[in-house]
């Protein structure tokens, strides 16, 4: 029986089976051959999620619009099949099948996953296996497809290391078509599988694990890295686009026919950020920003639309208020979104009078609600993370809302962060109580008004000013939710929540993590864990038992400190941001000194060696 | 302010998506083939279109119908074209016609559904005694209230009008109009059920394939399809 005729038997049988069809509006079909239309190479785009989580994932649809355009290369998506699906095709032998061809993904010539996050991770092994593909790279023959891997967490690819045959580093849009230009012309010469993956480390942004050897001190840390193939790098540069107007951007978006996370068309409007959060991952491996002209967003915005049939417009980056023309481009496309019958969605914005008036402006009558993230409830400790918010800015935008209407406000948290003490978190119930005051005030006992207070953990990340940090305990971690939640439930109208500590926890073991521990991820799968993001899915016990087993020390990647001196894990992966910039970020914190952001003062961080950074010469 | 009727077919992988996809992606569609719908008034205004009557998750159909209601009228040739150049793979729009502006929907309108029910080898018995479970005085049926989850018996038997067969070398069709509607409501299973039950087949039941062929009203004690509405 064909994998077509098995797949129709079983999809009556599970919950959403569309997720499994594909036919969506603009995906492609493509036939092989040498031929006009044809592909010679086949990319499989491989989310380690589910359908719906994939779906809404903008590079998904970058990189699968860049890839079909491309003569010769057809591009198919995988998603990770639900629990339901995954039982039946392991009962009755389907392999994990692309959507569009309904192939089997063991065919591909490049099995490309996406790394958005670490806990992602025991899906891609589960995905290797349903596919038949050995897990481990040395177990591969030159019948298996390569196995690659971009994306956030590709700058600490580490723990994946023995997994992935070569990483992407970087954005992702020229190097893609330069790595399967490689693989049609490597197809052709008929040389081994080790001489493609030779070629293309000559590639600015790829990894090839396999030809570096980590030596460890009796200490567990790390002596050196070996190279075991001379032309490879030294360290892998990560890759950079200089220009987002030139880049490829898709108009053509796929349309899911069932309900995803995100069903809208999406622009992006600038990368990278000009902040600077200690904290954050995205704001220092994405430097340096580099914005998209206003007129560029709003044709692929129209165009988008119209290819869609969508009634809903995002714009996306990682801080949209510090777009250089704000202002002139939310009204303008609001312009469009109001002649179109399209509503406009603005995530990420900060806490000012702009972005009150301009929600406003765009909710009406329909207030949703209003979300923003002073991230720490002290000034002192948004010094500390170099969070640029002041009380003030909070309690006016709170003023301003709630005269304009809103009775639901949404603030977002982080606690475990460095130096923090019981006194920052009086903090964050301070913000709760004085904003309760303000809606007292100004409207007496009159409706309805709710604050929800959002906590997550903090985990220090790699290639951060902060990546030397260790994170808290767990028993701390649960020590400071219940002195929030304490003194929280005395006081009316407020909902809290917060992040499980074991996804916080595991989370934090990978992002710092070695080579070491993809023993470990794998014993895990093995003992049944998946959807690890998922809270009803986490099997937190057999992660302890796959960590035992495997003799790791979980506690020294995680609570322990760690050394300016010491090689860190990525430092194989040059992110264009200077391990001396990290460190003088570093000691700032200590001191609760703020940096100012890149447009007002070039802090020479480094990507100035990769990169023009021109965001001075604009306004100042 | 026009209303229309679109006819349309619904195949191949899409018989996994629900009514309520199909809703979304008509929405869609119209909006790219610059259709601009009325909407319903209020705070929280709707685009004026509705399915005749939803199809079961697994079903495929050949024809289902759409009302819509449009500000300006439309030029029939050029957007029954447009609209099947947007169309994806397994759908296709049948025919597109004008109807007038009277108080009845589409759903409250039709009555019966035609099924045809393609099942392989296993059920060739099943045809020659159609006619004798036909005879019966009722086809009692034990059927679960979804919202209670108490069993009750019910006679279907009144809400058959037809049932035949075709059978060919190794699969048999059968053909089924029965009740489909707001009023009164069969589902096409329950009676393939009884049958199969009646037929002493005790499997579990699989190769069998379920198409919507069709939906009818009633003009005046004649099942009419729905296609031929005007009023």
């Amino acid at each position: 029986m064909t994998i077509k005729n098995k797949i129709d038997q079983v999809l009556i049988k599970v919950e959403k089976p569309a997720r499994y069809i594909g036919g969506e509006l603009n995906s492609v079909v493509k036939i092989p051959g040498r031929e006009a239309n044809q592909f010679e190479t086949r990319f499989v785009f491989a989310f380690p999620d589910l359908y719906e989580i994939g779906m809404s994932y903008l590079g998904l649809q970058i990189i699968y619009n860049l890839l079909n355009n491309e003569e010769g290369v057809f591009c198919e998506r995988v998603f990770a099949p639900a629990q339901d699906m995954e039982a039946l095709m392991r009962a009755r032998h389907i392999p994990l099948f692309t959507l569009e061809t309904k192939t089997a993904v063991s065919e591909a010539d490049i099995l490309g996953f996406t790394l958005q996050y670490e806990l992602s991770f025991t899906n891609i092994i589960n995905m290797l296996d349903l596919s038949g593909i050995p897990i481990k790279s040395e177990d591969r023959t030159e019948y298996h497809p390569f196995i690659a891997a971009g994306g956030p967490c590709a700058f600490n690819p580490e723990p994946l290391a023995p997994i992935i045959d070569f990483f992407m580093v970087g954005d992702g849009e020229t190097l893609l078509l330069e790595v399967t230009k490689a693989h049609k012309k490597w197809k052709k010469s008929g040389k081994k599988r080790l001489a493609f993956l030779e070629i293309i480390s000559q590639l600015q942004g790829v990894y090839v694990p396999q030809f570096y050897e980590t030596k460890y001190h009796e200490d567990g840390t790390i002596s050196e890295i070996i190279r075991k193939f001379d032309k490879a790098p030294e360290r892998i540069k990560k890759r950079i686009i200089h220009d987002l107007d030139s880049a490829v951007f898709p108009e053509f978006n796929m349309v899911p026919f069932i309900d995803v996370v995100h069903n809208r068309a999406t622009v992006e409007i600038f990368r990278g950020c000009i902040r600077g959060c200690r904290f954050c991952q995205a704001g220092m491996i994405y430097r340096p920003v580099r914005e998209r002209s206003k007129n560029k967003i709003k044709e692929l915005a129209l165009n988008q639309l119209k290819n869609t049939g969508h009634d809903e417009l995002s714009i996306l980056s990682l801080s949209t208020t510090d777009y250089s023309e704000i202002e002139p481009l939310v009204s303008e496309l609001m312009g469009i979104c109001h002649s179109n019958d399209v509503s406009l969605s603005l995530p990420s914005l900060r806490l000012d009078s702009f972005s009150v008036k301009v929600l406003e402006d765009i909710q009406g009558y329909k207030k949703t609600g209003l979300t923003f993230a002073p991230e720490a409830g002290s000034q002192r400790l948004r010094n500390v993370i170099n969070k640029s918010i002041t009380d003030e800015n909070i309690y006016h935008a709170a003023e301003q809302a709630i005269n304009l209407g809103w009775h639901q406000i949404k603030l977002y948290f982080m606690v475990g962060l460095p130096t923090e003490t019981d006194a920052d978190l009086d903090g964050i119930v301070e913000i709760a109580a004085k904003i309760t005051d303000i809606f007292y005030k100004l409207k007496g006992n009159r409706g309805k008004f709710n604050i929800t207070i959002s906590i997550s953990n903090f985990v220090p990340k790699a290639h951060t000013p902060f990546q030397w940090f260790p994170q808290c305990e767990i028993s701390e971690f649960k020590r400071k939710h219940y002195y929030l939640k304490d003194k929280l439930k005395t006081m009316k109208n407020i909902t809290f929540n917060y992040h499980g500590t074991d996804a916080s926890y595991l989370e934090a073991l990978f992002a710092r993590g070695d080579r070491r521990l993809c023993d470990t991820l794998i014993k895990a799968w093995e003992l049944g864990c998946k959807f690890d993001g998922w809270r009803e899915h986490l099997k937190y016990e057999k992660w302890l038992e796959a960590i035992a087993l495997t003799g790791i020390d979980a506690n020294s990647y995680i609570t322990g400190e760690r050394a300016y001196e010491s090689i860190l894990p990525w430092d194989i992966i040059d992110s264009g941001i200077s391990k001396k910039f990290l460190m003088l970020e570093n000691e700032r914190s200590i001191q609760e000194l703020q940096t100012p952001n890149c447009r007002t003062q070039c802090q020479d961080c480094g990507i100035l060696s990769m990169h023009n950074c021109e965001l001075l010469t604009g306004e100042n | 302010m026009s209303r229309y009727i679109i006819k349309f077919k619904k195949e191949g992988y899409l018989k996994y998506t629900s009514h309520l996809d199909i809703m979304r992606f008509f929405h869609r569609t119209f909006r790219r083939a610059e259709m601009k719908l009325l909407y319903s008034q209020g705070f929280n205004p709707h685009p004026k279109m509705s399915i005749a009557q939803p199809l079961s998750l697994g079903y495929t159909s050949t024809g289902d119908y759409i009302e819509i209601e449009t500000e300006a009228h439309l030029d029939l040739d050029n957007t029954f074209s447009a609209l099947n150049r947007l169309m994806p793979l397994g759908m296709e729009v049948v025919c597109i016609k004008a109807i007038g502006q009277g108080k009845k929907t589409l759903a409250a309108l039709v009555e019966y559904g035609e099924y045809e029910v393609t099942m392989d080898e296993k059920y060739m018995h099943v045809g020659p005694i159609i006619e004798t479970f036909m005879q019966q005085d009722k086809i009692e049926v034990k059927k679960l209230q979804r919202k209670t989850g108490i069993e009750s018996i019910i006679d279907i038997k009144p809400m058959i009008y037809s049932l035949g067969y075709e059978s060919f070398d190794n699969n048999i069709i059968l053909t089924m109009i029965i009740r489909n509607g707001s009023h009164s409501n069969l589902n096409p299973e329950l009676l393939l059920q009884a049958l199969l039950e009646f037929s002493k087949f005790e499997d579990e039941f699989t190769g069998i394939e379920i198409n919507r062929k069709e939906l009818y009203y009633n003009d005046e004690g004649r099942l009419t399809k729905l296609e031929n509405f005007n009023c």
